[in-house]
């Protein structure tokens, strides 16, 4: 349970304009409470206004994954990738639902199917009754299992180099911008491997948070 | 015998059943699994002004992410401690650990506990919430010091567990303040800490009423340990939140503090023996007073430079203004909503924010303060609204939001808050003549703004937090995995079944076989079909037997043994073989 005190002292910060200050008010209740989509987005805001713009582009994408039809949270992403100014891959699709709802969805299609029988004897309805219940069944479990998987990030620092391995030894094959949404593909140590122009790549973790 | 039995009911079930039933009991398990931790709960009904202890002890090493909620709306945590115990019993080694909390209701009725999450190696487990009664402040026992788990207090133990206790030391009182140099406002709060060596049973404080000082106790007391001149003490304290009212020396005198502490009993041998009494023969209460020393605190007069129109509040403030449209129709109200926080006495702000006009009227609701108190300052949030409605047909109105000017103690300057200008875009009321109406141009600027205003990045309040509630899905996962390998099995069963009956199917296809034999000329083509389909008969002895009566007979005339035939037995044996074909749909 949140306490009230702390939120408002989180608050006065905000409002005061010690947006830092803020900032570890609000990481400080988000870590000692369960996940809260709306602390999440006013450590974001705070970020943001700290301009840390990466990390507050993170937490608003965490957020996302909770509550993910929220208008202000949604319009909050809008404004910090426009304030960053990159192309940035289109995840509304892949996050337009909550992983409970997810979750509901498959149970339910997997108890319709065990007894699609029951529902109907005509051959056209248990056809029907099958492929809808297969199309639903294949999207929930497709966007369930992204979303459990940690699969994408963002990058936090101004600026981050790839690399062709997994160290700094390895030779360096691009360079991301703060804000930049990558797909990682592995993770392996203190590194990740992500998708990069095309190619494979590999990046220190410190500086994506993942989402 | 017994054997049988078992072998027979093993076999009955089916090998598809057991497998479901293990994939069931593995799969389940988690969601049944017992939580790793004992609850202990002091009471379950208490007194406004008593205290009350609440255990969780871990039987499981790992236990993680155990935060237990330390303020609530019902509750504040006085006093924690954790302890942990190693047991070896039979060469096996178990560990507990235990977390106390020491809880001081914060109202009378009922007393919530909440349930407090916490991880387990991958699983996520919950404790029980509670709910205590608390009722109106008991007589016996007047404001006394809660215990902290780990370190009880004579009161709560039996006093002949207590031999080694000083009971001959009485509690000694210490007053500071926290700011001996205020400024004139500033708020400062006096500490008042109460040293006992565990012997303290209960306390009674007066009430402190001090000539140009706002003085008010808070409801945050605390107790700890703290060495003093190298012995350990248990501290009671209280905190007492000031303003001062005018500047100059101030003298907060030195007061009463009653206590109830617990003695050693004189021994003389003279006195009554009551057998009822003999095992507090050791020990007495004793009623005491310790004086609080006086402190002297010096207040600091304002600059002499304020500014026009400064309340006289001195400390942090923040004014905070948010308007729900920036565009309205003539004669709607558009909504203020102010937010005010500050730590210094609210009670001298005015509250009137808008600057009054002959252009709009001016509407304010109830002003909602809440007080809390951090780290001993007592800080206060103020929200309120105020609905204001336009008197022009259409236009641009500006509405100009008042400063509030305090003196900040920290950076010693005067600070103006709040102090805002809204620019409203009024439309004619709907139905109106368009005398003064806007042009097209500005509606849309007006729009835009409407949508740029609306667009702004923007936090969400207190309540609004609040009102999320997150449902954990991690039981749910387990109950998935099952149905998925359920639903696999039987998509399994289903796709086996439709290729077997499709094999049956082609390899019996009565209406085919029945056409052929109906189109048949020659008694070998009858014969062949009938020959093929005997090799899939199975273990049907009776089908078997007629099938090969009916190709023996068939052999018979085709190899010319039998002399007599005709186109009446062709037919006789064609219609023969199409009741053996509908014999064998029926047995399929």
């Amino acid at each position: 349970m949140l306490d009230n005190s702390e939120l408002k002292v989180a608050e006065d910060y905000y409002l005061q304009g010690d947006f830092e200050l803020a900032t570890e008010a609000y990481l400080g209740l988000s870590d000692s409470s369960s996940p809260n989509p709306k602390l999440l987005v006013n450590k974001a805001v705070s970020e943001f206004k700290s301009g840390n713009y990466g990390a507050s582009l993170a937490d608003l994408y965490r957020a996302k994954k909770l509550t993910p039809r929220d208008s202000r949270l949604n319009t909050n992403i809008e404004l910090v990738q426009d304030e960053l100014n990159l192309d940035q891959p289109n995840l509304s699709f892949l996050n337009y639902f909550t992983v409970n709802e997810l979750l509901i969805a498959l149970l339910v299609t997997n108890i319709f199917f065990v007894f699609r029988w029951r529902l109907t004897k005509s051959k056209i309805m248990r056809f029907f009754i099958s492929f809808v219940f297969a199309i639903v069944f294949i999207a929930s479990a497709y966007s369930y299992i992204h979303q459990k998987i940690f699969n994408y990030a963002v990058v936090q620092s101004s600026s981050i180099k790839v690399y062709s391995g997994n160290n700094d030894s390895f030779s360096e094959i691009g360079e991301l911008l703060e804000g930049q949404i990558v797909n990682v593909k592995s993770r392996h140590r203190d590194w990740s491997q992500i998708s990069y122009n095309e190619q494979l790549g590999w990046v220190q973790e410190d500086n994506l948070g993942y989402f | 015998m017994v054997n049988q039995v078992l072998i027979s009911l093993i076999k009955s079930i089916k090998a598809r059943n057991l497998f479901l039933l293990v994939l069931f009991c593995v799969f389940l398990n988690p969601v049944f699994a017992i939580d790793p931790v004992l609850v202990t709960v002091g009471s379950q009904q208490i007194g406004i002004n008593q205290t009350l202890s609440v255990s969780f002890t871990f039987s499981q090493a790992g236990v993680e992410g155990f935060n237990f909620p330390r303020n609530t709306a019902d509750y504040e945590v006085v006093a924690s401690s954790s302890s942990s115990n190693i047991q070896v019993i039979n060469g096996k080694i178990s560990q507990s650990k235990t977390l106390s909390y020491v809880l001081k209701p914060l109202h009378e009725g009922s007393m919530n506990i909440p349930a407090v999450s916490y991880s387990h190696g991958a699983q996520v487990y919950q404790t029980q919430p509670t709910q205590i009664t608390v009722t109106a402040a008991t007589i016996q026992a007047p404001n006394p010091p809660p215990s902290i788990g780990g370190m009880p207090t004579i009161a709560n133990q039996h006093p002949m567990a207590q031999r080694q206790a000083n009971t001959s030391a009485d509690p000694i009182v210490v007053n500071s303040a926290s700011n001996y140099n205020p400024y004139v406002n500033q708020q400062f709060f006096i500490k008042t800490k109460i040293y006992h060596r565990g012997n303290l049973k209960g306390l009674s404080l007066a009430t402190l009423q001090i000539d140009h000082v706002n003085i008010k106790r808070s409801d945050q007391s605390k107790e700890y340990t703290e060495v003093k001149n190298g012995l350990e003490y248990m501290v009671y304290e209280i905190d007492y939140i000031a303003f001062p009212l005018k500047s100059g020396p101030i003298r907060i005198p030195e007061y009463d503090v009653n206590a109830t502490v617990i003695r050693e009993r004189p021994r003389n041998m003279g006195t009554r023996i009551d057998p009822f009494t003999f095992m507090n023969y050791l020990f007495e209460e004793s009623e005491i007073v310790v004086k609080a020393p006086a402190i002297n605190i010096n207040v600091k007069p304002l600059p002499a430079n304020a500014p026009k129109g400064f309340s006289g509040y001195v400390g942090s403030l923040a004014v905070n203004h948010q308007v729900d449209k920036l565009s309205v129709n003539s004669g709607d109200p558009i909504t203020f909503k102010t937010n005010v926080y500050g730590n210094g006495n609210s009670k001298i702000l005015d509250f009137e924010f808008f600057e009054k006009s002959q252009l709009y009227s001016i509407y304010k609701d109830k002003e909602n303060l809440n007080v809390e108190i951090n780290s001993g300052v007592e800080h206060f949030g103020l929200n309120t609204s105020t609905a204001i409605i336009p008197e022009r047909k259409s236009g641009k109105l500006i509405i100009k939001a008042k400063p509030l000017i305090s003196f900040n103690p920290v950076t010693k300057k005067f600070e103006s808050h709040g102090e805002e200008e809204f620019e409203i875009l009024v439309k004619p009321a709907t139905g109106a003549d368009s005398n003064g109406s806007i042009s097209d141009e500005e509606a849309l600027q007006a729009k835009a703004k409407t949508e740029e205003f609306k667009k702004e990045i923007s936090i969400y309040s207190v309540d609004e937090i609040q009102s999320y509630k997150y449902w954990r899905s991690f039981k749910l996962d387990y109950l998935l995995i099952f149905l998925l390998i359920l639903n696999l099995a039987y998509f399994t069963r289903y796709i086996l079944r439709r290729v077997k009956f499709k094999t049956n199917e082609d390899k019996f296809d009565f209406k085919l076989l029945t056409a052929r034999i109906k189109k048949a000329t020659e008694l070998e083509e009858i014969s062949s079909v009938i020959k093929d389909l005997e090799k899939e008969l199975g273990d049907n002895e009776r089908l078997k037997e007629k099938f090969k009566h009916f190709t023996q007979e068939t052999d018979k005339y085709n190899y010319g043994f039998m002399k007599n035939f005709n186109e009446a037995k062709f037919d006789e044996l064609k219609s023969t073989a199409i009741n053996l074909i509908k014999e064998l749909k029926v047995n399929a």
